[in-house]
């Protein structure tokens, strides 16, 4: 293009045009896509969902049997490996082909599901982890150390909230056939994409007057699941066995 | 008597930097500034050569230099999301864009507030990335070039952002980086941390950036603008996709999973809007960088300083990834949100001054098509739209070539 025989530059000037479509335009694009994404998430959400689980006990709220009693008048028979806190005497038995060692110091220690036992279970994601921790019962009830512990998860799961969803209550909860509190929290955590993943925590805690401890179960995404079950099922089930190998001091 | 005309005044040397243009510099090599009422970059003469301004009383080529070419009433160093994401566009389709993003801001922490964390999380993953790809679409960005493109650099960060998405959740265990310890404290292992917050992070980010390199052996791209928009856009495009394959498989938990409002109102917010923008600035500022060094003129190679090149580029990029991604995986939630606002400012900033160089050097581009002798006063003047000597509008005058008016040129010369 030329005008008084000089040729303009080829390329048009910036910022001189309207945008395709004009402002109100673009707006109503953008609002209309952004509803479209809103719906069909909305409707996802809805019809993959899964179905809430029925209580598997007749009783809401109670155990369908009386829970375990320890068993009395032999020596223990131990099939794993025995961790023993130091410092304040309990102990706990653990499979090692179920669980690996992590950090652990003369009050408590944490496990984590092998990799094994996670692919042996068919399931290609998520994790479990159970950490066991005892303080002198002066120092702490059992409703303070479930306190703590939630506070202590709230900085990784910032969203956590006790699980009120039916047939997710912990019935007859005990730690080392000692009787006790627990309840189940859920809550996500970011991923370092920013986005969020699911985890749910299983929190006990019992004391015999001299001793509280501390039972935690996480499971990171435990919605992951194979059709035999979800993650969550499968923790909670090698969870169970490991509770009941808590044992208290004294006791042998 | 018939005043002689001036001698003609060399167009920008060769050698010169834009840095060194925005200076005042001997009459040689005019400084360049942005005109006080049409807001382009022009030598900083007489009269503006776009739209005929006097500009005697505004040539001061520092002043000039902090004002943003995108949108003269700001200034480079100013803090605005939309004119640095969305520079093409005009002042008023910038309001526009300006209450989409805060729309959706609104329906984001609405849908939180309802509940519906999953829908809110799936919502936030498109938000920019529609806004985006409306604007390279809107704006005509690549008129001249086929429409497939931009399109192309779109799809590539979608699919590249999906793949990387599944794969990672496929191959690699979700492993916190944090976890409960057996004391009163949380415990935070090396190896998650290094495996999600620096190794995938870097691939992702290499992965977001292999795309636009292809575009950079063109060489009809060549613009710094060029490398900035197509890195942008697909980086936008990767974080959207790639928080999307995050966000599907929490539509399973429910549509209304139990979780804490504010934690998600955070959280939504950060993978919505800071992280797509963080993530664009950061690759549109090593795209800038990667064009700068390859494709600009060799005088302007030097017009960002060290940040402009590719080398140090691509490592602040990448410790700026790292760095967010480690703190989302250790940090409680509103302390890394609140490393990502702060990143998010500084990448914008940066993004900013390689827009801004690039509009100049557009500017700069269009001036340097020739000099003509002006036959109103006589005196060379680039080829624009106004003499920038006399201030008369080029295409009022004839087409040939006639003597200068002497009457005028005298008055021009006494001036």
């Amino acid at each position: 293009m030329t005008a008084g025989g000089l040729a303009l530059p080829t390329r048009r000037p910036r910022g001189d045009q309207a945008a395709r479509g004009g402002g109100r335009g673009l707006g109503g694009t953008f609002g209309t896509i952004v509803l479209l994404v809103i719906f069909a998430a909305i409707a996802w959400s809805y019809f993959t969902q899964a179905k809430p689980g029925q209580p598997s006990c007749p009783n809401p709220g109670q155990p369908c049997v009386a829970p375990p009693r320890q068993p009395t008048g032999a020596p223990p028979l131990h099939l794993g490996t025995v961790w023993q806190s130091s410092e304040l005497g309990f102990g706990l038995e653990y499979s090692p082909r179920a669980w690996q060692a992590g950090e652990q110091d003369g009050r408590g220690i944490r496990l984590d599901m092998s990799p094994q036992a996670i692919s042996a279970m068919g399931f290609s994601a998520g994790q479990a982890i159970v950490v066991v921790r005892g303080v002198p019962a002066s120092e702490a009830t059992p409703q303070q150390l479930v306190s703590q512990e939630v506070d202590l998860l709230r900085q990784t799961v910032p969203d956590i909230e006790a699980d009120t969803r039916p047939g997710r209550e912990i019935l007859g909860p005990e730690i080392g056939y000692q009787p006790g509190i627990g309840n189940v929290y859920v809550g996500t955590t970011d991923g370092a994409a920013g986005g969020a993943v699911p985890v749910s925590a299983a929190i006990l805690s019992a004391s015999d007057g001299r001793l509280s401890t501390l039972f935690v179960l996480v499971v990171v995404d435990p919605g992951a699941g194979t059709p035999q079950g979800d993650l969550e099922d499968a923790a909670r089930t090698l969870g169970d066995s490991l509770v009941n190998a808590v044992s208290w001091p004294g006791a042998t | 008597m018939a005043a002689s005309p001036r001698p003609t005044r060399p167009p920008l040397a060769p050698g010169d930097s834009i840095e060194a243009c925005t200076r005042r510099r001997p009459v040689t090599s005019p400084p360049i500034l942005d005109c006080p009422r049409c807001g382009v970059a022009v030598p900083a003469r007489a009269f503006c050569a776009s739209c005929g301004e006097p500009l005697a009383a505004t040539a001061d080529g520092r002043a000039q230099s902090r004002s943003y070419a995108a949108a003269p009433g700001e200034r480079v160093t100013s803090i605005a999301l939309v004119s640095t994401l969305f520079p093409h566009l005009r002042r008023a389709d910038m309001a526009v864009f300006r209450l989409a993003l805060v729309g959706a801001a609104v329906v984001l922490v609405a849908l939180v507030l309802l509940r519906l964390h999953p829908v809110a999380l799936v919502t936030a993953a498109v938000v920019v990335p529609i806004l985006m790809t409306l604007y390279v679409v809107a704006v005509d960005l690549y008129e001249d070039e086929p429409r497939l493109v931009i399109l192309a650099t779109v799809a590539w960060g979608v699919v590249a952002g999906l793949v990387a998405g599944f794969v990672i959740r496929r191959i690699v265990p979700i492993e916190p980086a944090t976890v409960l310890g057996p004391g009163d404290g949380n415990v935070v292992r090396v190896a998650p941390l290094l495996v999600r917050g620096v190794v995938l992070t870097l691939a992702e980010a290499a992965l977001m950036i292999a795309g636009p390199l292809v575009l950079l052996r063109h060489h009809k791209f060549n613009d710094v603008l060029d490398g900035a928009t197509f890195a942008t856009v697909a980086a936008v495009s990767f974080v959207g996709a790639r928080l999307l394959t995050d966000a599907v498989p929490l539509l399973g938990t429910g549509l209304q999973p139990q979780g804490a409002t504010l934690p998600w109102v955070l959280r939504v917010l950060s993978a919505g809007i800071l992280t797509p923008v963080l993530t664009g600035a950061l690759m549109g500022g090593v795209g800038g960088a990667l064009w700068l060094r390859y494709r600009a003129p060799v005088r302007d190679r030097s017009a960002l300083g060290a940040i402009g090149s590719p080398a140090v580029a691509v490592a602040v990029a990448a410790a700026g990834f790292v760095v967010v991604a480690a703190a989302r995986l250790v940090l409680p939630q509103a302390v890394a949100a609140a490393v990502l606002a702060i990143l998010t400012v500084l990448a914008l900033l940066w993004l900013r001054r390689v827009i801004h160089l690039g509009l100049v050097e557009e500017a700069i581009e269009a001036l340097e098509a020739g000099e003509v002798t002006c036959a109103n006063c006589g005196h060379a003047t680039p080829r624009a739209r106004f003499c920038t000597e006399c201030g008369i509008a080029l295409r009022a005058l004839p087409k040939g070539r006639g003597a200068a008016d002497p009457t005028i040129a005298a008055r021009e010369q006494a001036r």
